[in-house]
């Protein structure tokens, strides 16, 4: 059971500098919805880049929610606490990553197979008639700056916070600033003639979204039926949940050491000997562990 | 830095050719000097005959061209405007009209009421002939009185 109020002492300041991150993400992204929503006119391809940036709020919105359950204390309903809300809130925001990559993909492709032409009318502001599209690049140019800003400051955080939910925003802040680029060129090779240019600079760049997308979901699937700790960025085990399963062979021979991940945080199960007396999982010595909070508990099994 | 002038005076040149149609219909207008209209057959030929000659007139004299006019029902016109065969479609069209998707059915040059509904007569252009279409709408937007006039 998890004795923890809140947050490790060690990750709390990195934990209020990501929830104060996300809050800005959160805003920024809302004006971005707002510019894209004012400037899109019937260009189908600003529709698309619209609607993921919708979805490019779950993420920050999920991390907020699961930050706070976090915080919360094991009571008598959940006597296991709350570090698996996080968990949750991965799986929820690698749906919405790899949505956003089949959502980009369809979209291109139906546009590519049908030889869509995009018409982009003009307004007349102050006697003089502009073509919509300057308006259009204004807000794609707009949109790429906040997600690249916000998703290159949230990787060192996730790194360090252990965090998959804070790195797949990262993840989604590169889908929707390298989606900008996308409509961008789209827009500014509609402007030169090329009906092509938007559709085929999508679907090239929905294709790494959708790669990212699915590992992010095989990470969250294996961690909701307690796969073993994986690393960051990969389905692989990670080196800290191999570092540890080898200081506890090591102390307890003949054992099976059993590892799962319930949030940031590494929970094992020594199986086949008793609990030795004046075993302290605290201060337990394992080399190649350097971020001690990341080991929640360690529990023996006869 | 010394041919940061010369960039400029690239970028202007090439910004006034921007955005260029998909089809190329105004190079091909301005080439021929004619550009081919269909006007669809119905109560707008008479009803709104000055609003259509005089929106012809300021399109011809903006592009350099003269009108060829075809007259033909709505369908058959817009069907042959989509295969590049017409440059402008000029026809009443309803504000929920199906066409609306497949063609760029720009703001009106005039408009009825038929009950509560609005009947529009707008030019309809080829999608993506955005060069073209920023050229039809000013011509309906120089056709309107201006305010206080």
């Amino acid at each position: 059971m998890s004795e923890r109020r809140g947050h490790p002492a060690e990750i709390r300041a990195d934990m209020a500098a990501a929830v104060r991150l996300e809050w800005w993400n959160v805003g920024w992204s809302i004006s971005i919805i707002v510019a894209m929503g004012l400037a899109m006119g019937s260009s189908q391809a600003m529709k698309t880049a619209w609607v993921e940036d919708m979805l490019g709020l779950v993420p920050p919105i999920a991390f907020l929610i699961a930050a706070r359950f976090e915080r919360r204390p094991s009571n008598a309903r959940f006597h296991y606490g709350f570090d698996r809300v996080n968990g949750l809130g991965f799986l929820i925001a690698a749906v919405a990553l790899a949505a956003v990559g089949l959502f980009l993909l369809r979209d291109a492709v139906v546009a590519l197979v049908t030889a869509e032409h995009v018409s982009i009318g003009s307004a007349r502001l102050f006697g003089h008639d502009l073509w919509l599209g300057w308006f259009m690049l204004a807000a794609q140019a707009y949109a790429t700056i906040p997600p690249l800003v916000i998703g290159h400051m949230e990787l060192p955080l996730a790194k360090r916070l252990r965090d998959k939910l804070l790195h797949t925003d990262a993840l989604m802040n590169k889908a929707n600033w390298q989606t900008g680029v996308a409509g961008f060129l789209g827009v500014a090779g509609l402007g030169m003639g090329w009906w092509w240019a938007d559709s085929v600079a999508a679907a090239i760049i929905s294709l790494s979204i959708i790669a990212d997308g699915i590992k992010a979901l095989r990470v969250a699937t294996s961690e909701l039926v307690d796969g073993v700790p994986c690393a960051l960025d990969s389905s692989k085990q990670s080196e800290e949940a191999a570092a540890v399963a080898k200081a506890l062979r090591k102390r307890f021979p003949g054992a099976r050491v059993l590892m799962r991940e319930t949030g940031r945080y590494i929970r094992a199960e020594v199986v086949g000997v008793s609990p030795p007396r004046n075993f302290d999982s605290k201060t337990f010595e394992i080399p190649g562990l350097d971020d001690r909070w990341r080991l929640e508990s360690i529990a023996f099994r006869l | 830095m010394k041919y940061a002038p010369a960039l400029l005076l690239a970028t202007l040149a090439a910004c006034q050719d921007y955005p260029r149609d998909i089809g190329g219909t105004l190079d091909h207008i301005r080439a021929e000097r004619v550009m081919r209209v269909g006007l669809v057959a119905g109560e707008a030929e008479t009803r709104d005959r000055a609003a259509i000659t005089a929106y012809l007139d300021r399109v011809g004299r903006a592009a350099g061209a003269r009108s060829e006019i075809v007259r033909g029902a709505a369908e058959p016109l817009l069907l042959r405007l989509g295969h590049g065969q017409l440059d402008l479609v000029i026809g009443d069209m309803t504000e929920d009209s199906p066409w609306i998707a497949d063609a760029m059915v720009i703001e009106p040059i005039a408009e009825t009421m038929l009950g509560k509904d609005r009947i529009l007569l707008s030019p309809i252009a080829r999608n993506g002939e955005n060069r073209w279409i920023i050229l039809l709408e000013r011509a309906v937007r120089d056709g309107r009185p201006k305010n206080g006039a």
